[in-house]
């Protein structure tokens, strides 16, 4: 899973890229406004891009989050993230056909871009403890 | 990818950046971030369904220490943040001022510090040791903004 440098130029600076977030990835902040954190917007550990949705593709919140219940979902742009020095390109899997990825070094500085750019599409929501 | 179940839900850090606390609230945000850490312990792989890695057992101890450094008198809660590649991070957001300080499964023995003054302009990412004064230097100025007025 790789962009291989090339950035997708059929994927359009405004179009919604989607990332999913657990609800620790979410707090409120001194405003009382939810905070998105910078460790939502990492590559994989194993050394893979970051994950994303193609928000023109899938064109729906709750496709996107899937199976993953109480999961939120945040919204960036592909011109935001090229602006960071980072490619975007598709990568369709067989559960997940809006699946893209979003390649590139993501130092702490640009991971609190991103998440200060985010916005909060879908607030996680926490299922009621056993 | 994994599904809910894999991730342990962990009570909200509610009220995280409040403004500073009395000792018996900094006793309670102490006691509810130790239990979250404990949670948070406790993460299946995949816990972020992109493939993050278990909170590492060297990290927990080191952030249970961090716990009790942070807990200043009149400190704001953290929001205590599982990392994608296993580590944990505490977060606060008050006034203008961001502060994150990671344990990162990779290098236990230091922190990475990274703050951002909006109010002072000012920007600083350093690895630092625990008992490093600069980072007490950081705790103060996080208590002391907690306390101030807008500008």
């Amino acid at each position: 899973m790789s962009c291989g440098g090339r950035d997708d130029q059929t994927i359009a600076n405004d179009d919604p890229l989607w990332r999913r977030l657990i609800p620790d990835w979410v707090s409120p902040g001194a405003d009382g406004q939810p905070v998105i954190s910078s460790a939502a917007f990492q590559n994989s550990p194993d050394g893979s891009p970051m994950s994303v949705t193609l928000g023109r593709d899938c064109q729906s919140h709750e496709r996107a989050i899937g199976r993953h219940l109480g999961y939120g979902l945040a919204s960036l742009t592909a011109g935001l993230v090229r602006g960071h020095r980072q490619v975007v390109c598709r990568d369709p899997q067989p559960e997940d056909a809006a699946h893209a990825l979003v390649e590139g070094d993501k130092p702490r500085s640009v991971r609190k871009a991103l998440a200060r750019a985010a916005v909060l599409l879908v607030a996680p929501t926490r299922p009621p403890q056993a | 990818m994994g599904d809910f179940h894999s991730y342990e839900a962990v009570p909200a850090a509610a009220g995280a950046g409040k403004a500073s606390m009395d000792a018996s609230e900094r006793a309670r945000w102490r006691r509810d971030a130790l239990e979250k850490l404990r949670r948070l312990a406790a993460l299946e792989p995949n816990w972020d369904s992109y493939g993050a890695c278990p909170i590492s057992g060297a990290v927990v101890m080191v952030v249970e220490d961090l716990l009790d450094v942070v807990a200043l008198p009149k400190a704001p809660e953290p929001a205590v943040v599982p990392t994608p590649e296993g580590g944990v991070q505490l977060e606060w957001h008050i006034r203008g001022l961001d502060l994150e300080v990671e344990v990162a499964p990779s290098a236990t023995g230091t922190l990475l510090v990274s703050l951002d003054d909006e109010w002072a302009r000012e920007t600083v990412d350093e690895s630092l040791l625990p008992g490093a004064a600069m980072f007490y230097e950081i705790l103060r100025r996080l208590v002391a903004r907690s306390e101030m007025r807008e500008p």
